[in-house]
């Protein structure tokens, strides 16, 4: 089965073509990282203009990479949501109105869904497990019992984790997106700064981020009042030693309790090296639990992942022919 | 000669299917925020009744703004993929030419206006004389406040608010002389008339 995906929830327009789920034949993503770089953050007009300005040339290039004929597809999906809505509705248009041309069904997919599976592409998910989905809009702990069957545990109640980076990146005058700079920082610096550790609830799979990204804010702008030299390694290392403590604590903590077979790490903040390193050690010594994380192609927005979500939810009991397809920027999973 | 039409630029979302006959067969509707639910399954509805294919399509010719950006964008999204994967001629024209499109007829000074919220307007002034459409006054985006000194500048101004539902005449518009062929469909996007970029 041949599946044409198409994902532009944010900033990347992509298309793809997967084989059976499985196999990519092509992934083509055009990236707005540049033009995003100057606002500090992705602007949704902005995302939205670029992705009108390119969907039907991705379109072409996924095709032509992929070397099949329009006649080989057997479906198309779209991300339905969450994202931003009017770049949403662009990849949405875009795949029904190709849909409807070759007369091929149409399914929306979500986002989250889409990183799950981007794991797929990699390695084979073994049930139960457990997702830690960590990008720049989501926090979220995720069981799955089966194929496409999702029971979200935990989330966060304030910042996404990847937010959090940005928003300390920033102050700090670094770089976005704020994740792979601080990543890069915090591999040097040293974990001096007394910064809280906040676990919710120590029962609960919930998180929040937004008291740890206030605490290194304040803390940068006292010592810009006493007129006291930080040190950016430092400060990264020790912002991001506490961010990977609380993901491990609450991940590993469900791992455990869902006696879960493997565990996949998926989405943007998936590709931070210090969370890859720290995760895998933990569960080296848990008995019966594979740790999958996908390569970083498929850590950031894509649309293999997409059709790769596609091919599972086409084949389970929950599959509905559906071809309105309502964008949704809180789409529930 | 099979022509599709669309425009989803403002509030009322049009659809038209002119066949070679000069038969039409139009949707026309006053939208809530669900253009993006509404275009496909309407389009597909109107083919079936015209009993044409997408194949069948000749020309394509979608309004290219101003209006709202998410609403431009979803014809003009629709209307690329189509021409891009069956190869159909695409034609652009603008939202202004749709609403004005039954005036073609009657000579007047037009204002022109398309609502952009908080008090903002997309607006222009046009002139119908002898079957030619004149532009006095280039479309902006601007204050309507602002705008009244504009139109007071003309004596017997006939003002079409395009928020309200209007009529669209898709035989005079196809046939006027202001759409405009898209040499590359890629790189086709909509005219905002408000810049986000430097």
């Amino acid at each position: 089965m041949n599946i044409l995906a198409v994902e532009t929830s944010c900033d990347e327009t992509s298309v793809a073509i997967i084989k059976d789920g499985k196999d990519v034949l092509s992934n083509i993503v055009v990236s707005q990282i540049d033009i995003h770089q100057k606002y500090g953050g992705v602007v949704p007009e902005i995302a939205s203009r670029h992705h009108i300005a390119s969907i039907s040339l991705v379109f072409e290039e996924a095709i032509k990479e992929a070397n099949i004929e329009k006649t080989d597809i057997d479906y198309v999906a779209v991300t339905q949501g969450p994202g931003l809505i009017g770049c949403l509705l662009v990849g949405i248009n875009a795949a029904k109105a190709f849909a409807l041309s070759n007369d091929i069904p149409v399914v929306g997919i979500h986002h989250i869904a889409g990183h799950i599976y981007a794991n797929q592409l990699v390695g084979e998910m073994e049930f139960p497990l457990i997702a830690l989905v960590v990008s720049g809009g989501h926090t979220e702990l995720v069981y799955m019992e089966k194929h496409y069957d999702f029971k979200k545990i935990g989330q966060t109640l304030d910042d996404a984790v990847g937010e959090a980076y940005d928003k300390v990146a920033r102050t700090l005058k670094l770089s976005y997106p704020g994740g792979p700079v601080i990543d890069k920082l915090a591999a040097v610096g040293k974990d001096v700064y007394k910064l809280p550790l906040v676990l919710l609830d120590k029962d609960q799979y919930d998180f929040s981020f937004s008291g740890l990204k206030s605490s290194v804010i304040n803390l940068l702008h006292n010592m810009n009042q006493r007129n006291e030299e930080y040190n950016v390694e430092d400060i990264a290392t020790s912002f991001q030693n506490n961010v990977i403590e609380i993901l491990t604590y609450k991940t590993i903590k469900a791992v455990k309790e869902y006696n879960a077979k493997t565990l996949i790490i998926a989405g943007g903040v998936a590709a931070n090296r210090g969370l890859r390193s720290r995760m895998a050690t933990e569960i080296e010594q848990i008995e019966g639990t594979n740790l999958i994380i996908p390569p970083i192609k498929y850590c950031t927005d894509n649309a293999a992942m997409i059709g790769a979500a596609a091919y599972y939810y086409i084949n389970s009991n929950i599959y509905k022919n559906d071809s309105i397809i309502k964008g949704s920027s809180s789409f529930k999973l | 000669m099979n022509y599709l039409i669309i425009d989803s630029s403002n509030k009322q979302l049009y659809i038209g299917i002119v066949d070679s006959n000069q038969n039409v067969f139009e949707h026309v509707h006053m939208g809530n925020n669900d253009h993006s639910e509404t275009l496909m399954f309407e389009l597909e509805r109107l083919l079936k009744k015209s009993n044409l294919k997408i194949d069948d399509i000749n020309k394509i010719i979608v309004s290219e703004g101003p209006g709202s950006y998410t609403g431009i964008r979803i014809g003009m999204t629709v209307a690329k993929i189509f021409a891009w994967d069956k190869g159909i001629k695409l034609y652009r024209t603008s939202s202004f030419v749709f609403l004005i499109s039954s005036f073609l007829d009657k000579d007047g000074v037009y204002s022109l206006v398309f609502d952009a919220r908080r008090n903002n307007g997309f607006c222009g002034i046009f002139q119908v004389e002898n079957n030619e459409l004149k532009l006095l006054r280039e479309p902006v985006f601007t204050k309507y406040d602002d705008f009244v000194n504009v139109e007071n500048e003309f004596d017997n101004i006939i003002k079409i608010n395009g928020s309200n539902d209007f009529k669209v005449d898709v035989l005079k518009l196809i046939n006027s002389k202001y759409i405009y062929e898209v040499e590359d469909i890629h790189s086709f996007v909509p005219n905002y008339l408000r810049k986000w970029e430097e």
